[in-house]
């Protein structure tokens, strides 16, 4: 195994680093909300091409893997950068996959930033239009309806109305166009679309990997200087372990999310399989560490006032804008059971 | 990058050729009472000398694979390469000379004496005494969980040698012999169901030769042999490579992955009492999906090579996360059986082949040995953290 990162990947992380701590402090992501979108900061996030990036060459693009763009996912889930990102990322990815949608005459400026795409992440018929991530703020929605994979411009301006909601995200149902394009049918439409689901299950655990160790540097910085019984916090057991055991499960959900994001990037036959995992044990990773971080900061992170709640709420919500968890265990269990009793990936057992 | 885990399934063939020949049934029909056979274990070492020096991944991934489905549960030898590694890093020329062959040749098999009956994670207050006796050492005192010892042919011994200085100034390390008079083994039974020991050592007298590393430097001698039980000491010359890498490809095979693998294989055809099969219960589902996840944490966790696997502290938390969660895993994938699970792994018609069982019993141990899960987060907090920990005051 090697886990080390080439040179652009390296480049991908400093620059996204620099841009997200320069662009999107606290104070930003606060006058953001609620509705959790900043007009002029994703100007400038998609001046620095990012949606273009994610796209193949030969589409326009400029042909990043995930193995890059989770180094981007990580760096806004560090900021909780108010910007639809990992919606906007995907929805392109999937979108340049069709001719229809190269032909039409918002794929260029989607591909500049100025039209943003976004992905209903269940099927129409299953609600998937209601509550859409990004759904105030983007101008176009892809969606699984029927045999069909549809992209259709969304009615009326953005941003639009959104629900008051826990983690202050631009959600927002989606009335379903007339003017809805086909991009594909029957079994090339589910398979388009399961991917899709999966590449987006990848950066939401790169930015709930991001969240986490922020929201764990946060907590470390402030059980250094608050004293308690005449001593720093920390210095007490029962919270340095806490920290502990949080520093080991945020190391392990960033090694998954990237033996993910090689796997897809790979076409390996177990991409769907470890895109699931790292993202159920990225939610489970950033609910536990954001909870504990706001545990410990003591009464003061109950308040609004104290920046770790904006962590907390972003950690649930970030995870349960798709599914139960526990479902996409039942999903993941089909997964690992569906595989053959001795099945092999390169020869090791999974 | 790469997570590809490449076998050289040629290599594969090998190991499962020397396993068929070798490895007696008997064996593999009682592999957990841990058999130990001394011809086995010198032709073993002998075989893993002869092909494990050039061994790259794929070859290491193929020897673990086929370890791991021989279901290979002989005693093991992990304690000999640490302790071999020691002496190379920190032993006189003589000792490498006289001692390291025979350990590399199988010939001679170490055996850890660090925990006491009042000392076990904090090795440190030892309490047997070494005193000096002209050229020798006169030992007295007695080690807890000296697993092996009743095969093995060297104990290697934390001894206090000054009691008046802080603890960790007055210890100091012996490779004692275990045929020397004075040196009684005592069985220790186990919740795992085979034996560990209680050593006594009266009047135990060794030549200063046994002495490995300084004076009252013992627990600088400890602190390697930990970084090499963390897999985290410098490597030293060939032969004791292939001892490493034994050891470490031993470990990838993570136990739990195959408690896992067997449980699925019962759960696929397995019925309840009311005619539903188990494999579709939603509550099995989860438990299986869950330790899945659990299962590569832990492989990628131990497999890093990036900048963070230099952190201090690293190695620990992995120590950590993979005890946890096979302690964790196990008592579930146990539930998921419901009561027929209760069955003892040496019944016949145990689920499973006995694994969740034995494996309940077995995961108990691994978040005390090798420094508790309590030691290991207040490692992680101390020294990759910074958070110091409130000590009890100091006292040897």
């Amino acid at each position: 195994m090697d886990c080390t990162l080439n040179e652009t990947q390296l480049a991908v992380r400093e620059n996204y680093e620099r841009f997200f701590e320069k662009e999107a402090p606290a104070q930003r992501v606060r006058a953001a909300e609620p509705l959790g979108f900043d007009a002029e900061l994703w100007t400038r996030l998609a001046a620095t091409g990012v949606v273009a990036m994610a796209v193949a060459e030969d589409r326009g693009g400029s042909g990043a893997g995930l193995t890059e763009l989770l180094f981007v996912a990580r760096e806004y889930g560090r900021r909780l950068a108010p910007v639809p990102l990992v919606e906007s990322v995907v929805a392109a990815r999937l979108l340049s996959q069709f001719e229809p949608a190269r032909a039409a005459d918002w794929y260029e400026p989607m591909l500049s930033g100025e039209k943003i795409a976004t992905l209903a992440l269940r099927p129409a018929e299953s609600g998937g239009l209601r509550l859409v991530p990004a759904g105030a703020v983007a101008d176009l929605v892809v969606v699984l309806d029927g045999e069909q994979l549809l992209v259709a411009p969304i009615a009326g301006d953005r941003p639009r109305q959104s629900p008051a909601n826990l983690g202050s995200q631009p959600l927002a149902e989606c009335a379903p166009g007339t003017s809805a394009t086909v991009l594909a049918s029957g079994a090339q439409a589910r398979t388009a679309y399961q991917a899709a689901l999966s590449e987006w299950k990848v950066l939401t655990a790169a930015a709930l990997v991001g969240l986490s160790e922020q929201a764990h540097a946060i907590a470390l910085d402030y059980v250094k200087v608050r004293k308690a019984f005449g001593i720093t916090i920390g210095n007490f057991q029962t919270v340095a372990h806490r920290m502990a055991d949080d520093a080991v499960l945020i190391d392990g959900a960033y090694l998954l999310c990237l033996e993910a994001a090689w796997a897809t990037d790979e076409g390996m036959a177990d991409a769907a399989r470890l895109s699931s995992m790292a993202y159920i044990n990225a939610t489970e990773t950033a609910g536990k560490t954001a909870g504990d971080a706001l545990h410990v900061h003591g009464g003061l992170g109950f308040t609004m006032e104290c920046d770790i709640q904006l962590y907390f709420r972003r950690a649930k919500a970030w995870s349960l804008v798709y599914a139960d968890p526990r479902q996409e265990l039942q999903h993941l269990a089909d997964l690992v059971i569906g595989a053959a009793a001795e099945e092999v990936r390169d020869g090791i057992p999974a | 990058m790469e997570f590809r885990r490449e076998v050289n399934e040629e290599f594969a063939a090998k190991v499962r050729a020397f396993l068929d020949e070798n490895y007696k049934q008997e064996w593999r029909e009682n592999r957990f009472d841990w058999p130990f056979d001394w011809d086995f274990h010198r032709q073993f070492v002998a075989w893993q000398n002869e092909n494990l020096l050039d061994a790259g991944p794929a070859e290491l991934n193929a020897f673990a694979r086929e370890i791991d489905r021989a279901e290979f549960e002989f005693r093991s030898v992990g304690t000999n390469s640490l302790v071999a590694n020691t002496i190379a890093a920190l032993g006189t020329f003589e000792q490498r000379e006289q001692i390291l062959p025979k350990m590399l040749t199988g010939e001679y098999l170490a055996v850890l004496g660090y925990t006491e009956p009042d000392s076990g994670s904090d090795a440190a207050a030892a309490k047997t005494r070494a005193e000096r006796d002209g050229d020798d050492w006169v030992i007295n005192g007695q080690k807890m969980f000296t697993s092996n010892a009743h095969i093995g042919t060297h104990v290697f011994l934390l001894t206090r040698t000054n009691p008046d200085v802080e603890k960790h100034n007055g210890l100091t390390m012996f490779l004692v012999p275990l045929d020397t008079p004075g040196v009684e083994v005592r069985e220790i039974q186990t919740l795992r169901g085979h034996r560990t020991n209680m050593t006594f050592y009266t009047d135990v007298r060794v030549p200063d030769f046994y002495r490995i590393g300084d004076v009252d430097g013992g627990w600088k001698v400890m602190r390697v042999a930990l970084d090499f039980e963390h897999s985290s000491g410098k490597k030293y010359d060939t032969g004791l490579q292939v001892l490493r890498k034994v050891s470490s490809a031993m470990e990838s095979g993570n136990r739990l992955d195959l408690v896992l693998r067997k449980t699925l294989d019962w759960a696929r055809s397995a019925k309840r009492d009311d005619g539903t099969a188990v494999i579709e219960d939603p509550a099995v589902r989860e438990r299986i999906a869950r330790a899945a996840i659990e299962i590569e944490v832990a492989r990628l966790l131990g497999g890093r090579n990036d900048e963070t696997a230099k952190i201090a502290g690293v190695g620990n938390g992995t120590k950590l996360y993979a005890s946890e969660t096979y302690v964790r895993a196990v008592s579930d994938l146990l539930d998921l059986a419901g009561p027929v699970g209760l069955l003892q792994h040496t019944e016949a018609d145990a689920i499973a082949g006995g694994w969740p069982e034995y494996s309940f019993r077995d995961a108990q141990v691994n978040t005390i040995a090798g420094g508790c899960s309590e030691v290991q987060r207040d490692v992680i907090a101390e020294r990759r953290l910074g958070l110091k920990r409130m000590k009890p005051a100091a006292k040897s």
